[in-house]
């Protein structure tokens, strides 16, 4: 588990910031970081993570578009939407657009650890 | 918010797969309420008693409220109760899964009282302020003089709830006069609708109360106004807007945010032209909410 490779898009510096701690004690350190969804998408091309973490409410471009984005680049890429605007729509268009889960802020250390496991357990690596 | 974060409990578990849940979430708009769902989900009826109501169902043919009644687990006044109740939008969710075959009565109880316990809040302090604040609330809008809908009121009422929530449970709420604001920091986050109207949201402060509001929510000291105090005020704000979007959501009204942005020394008047204040003190600080006039921000 230590090798998988996360990447965080959020364009909060502390949300961040957070989330790379959970992931170090858990340790995880095989982290990227994005604060954009166009940088989100350049960074997930680059570093093909395992599982990425993904904002919606971001500069430059937003999630749902960085995730469709990574989908056609990676169909089988593993991302969690992770955002405060849990809205109907937003879920729905996140599932259709073929999130893997929904995360709605605020995030605890257990939602992260939760949601590895769960990708570990479904087989989704790579 | 229940029916959206419950949705996301049940896919984070396990319980549900991400097709399921869209299925579930599209179909519960057409949901017609059953009196058993909703028996399991306020806690009336176990899931075997709502089996053996069904099984009884296939013998005689009554109503599930009627057999219900004679077995002696619902009385006649929970049955007409639920029949006249608007059916909440969580329990529809749990029936269209129901519906669906995707969930069973006891997969729907059980997970229902997981996701209660999980998300546990400090009831008997968010009452104290939603009970405590009507008054404060009425007398704010009252001296500010604003024409104002129940979307501001219940927007203010939110964030009083998140700030005891997030960053100090001994935080209260009273009213403040908009003419005399002017503050060191502004954090401010746009709300928009499908039209492109905008309204701007945010949180004023004096540069100490400011520190002290970055610092309670990012759990670290911060004692400059640098990035990290950037980042946790903005973060603050933007997650009270979302909180409020997911609860519109409920009620069928959507509207989306934009980043939010931290400034100096801001004055409010020109950038927010109507909207009323509330003023929330905390143990070590004291910040003001600004909010537009949500009521004329349609779909």
């Amino acid at each position: 588990m230590s090798d998988l490779t996360i990447l965080l898009c959020d364009d909060s510096m502390l949300i961040r910031k957070k989330l790379r701690n959970t992931l170090a004690e858990r340790g995880l350190y095989n982290v990227f970081e994005a604060a954009d969804g166009e940088e989100a998408v350049r960074v997930f091309e680059a570093e093909q993570p395992d599982i990425t973490f993904l904002d919606i409410v971001m500069p430059v471009k937003d999630g749902l578009q960085a995730l469709k984005e990574m989908k056609q680049i990676r169909s089988s890429a593993y991302v969690v939407i992770a955002s405060s605007v849990g809205t109907q729509s937003n879920i729905i268009e996140a599932l259709k657009s073929g999130a893997n889960d929904f995360l709605q802020k605020p995030i605890s250390a257990n939602d992260v650890t939760r949601m590895i496991q769960k990708m570990l357990q479904e087989g989704a690596i790579g | 918010m229940f029916a959206q974060l419950f949705g996301q409990y049940l896919l984070s578990c396990g319980i549900v797969s991400a097709a399921e849940l869209q299925l579930g979430m599209e179909a519960q708009r057409h949901t017609r309420p059953k009196i058993g769902v909703m028996a399991v989900s306020e806690g009336y009826m176990t899931p075997d008693q709502v089996a053996i109501v069904h099984q009884e169902q296939t013998r005689v043919d009554r109503r599930f409220g009627e057999i219900a009644v004679d077995l002696g687990y619902l009385s006649e006044e929970q049955v007409n109760a639920m029949l006249a109740m608007q059916l909440p939008e969580h329990i529809a969710l749990g029936q269209a899964l129901i519906d669906q075959e995707v969930m069973n009565y006891e997969d729907l109880s059980f997970a229902l009282k997981q996701y209660r316990e999980a998300n546990e809040l400090p009831i008997d302090r968010l009452e104290m302020i939603v009970n405590g604040d009507t008054d404060a609330l009425v007398e704010m809008v009252i001296s500010a003089g604003a024409m104002v809908g129940k979307e501001a009121i219940q927007y203010i009422a939110l964030f009083a709830r998140n700030v005891v929530r997030f960053i100090d449970s001994e935080a209260t709420l009273e009213p403040v006069k908009k003419d005399t604001v002017t503050y060191d920091w502004i954090a401010s986050q746009p709300l928009m609708n499908s039209n492109g109207d905008v309204r701007q949201t945010a949180i004023g402060g004096s540069r100490q109360s400011m520190l002290q509001l970055a610092s309670l929510f990012a759990q670290e000291t911060i004692e400059e106004t640098n990035e990290w105090f950037i980042a946790s005020v903005g973060e603050f704000l933007n997650l009270h807007n979302g909180i409020y979007l997911v609860n519109l959501s409920d009620s069928g009204k959507e509207l989306r945010m934009g980043p939010q942005n931290v400034d100096a020394g801001s004055r409010v008047a020109p950038q927010i032209p109507s909207y009323i204040a509330a003023r929330i003190r905390g143990t070590s600080f004291e910040v003001d909410l600004l909010v537009p006039d949500l009521s004329d921000l349609p779909n």
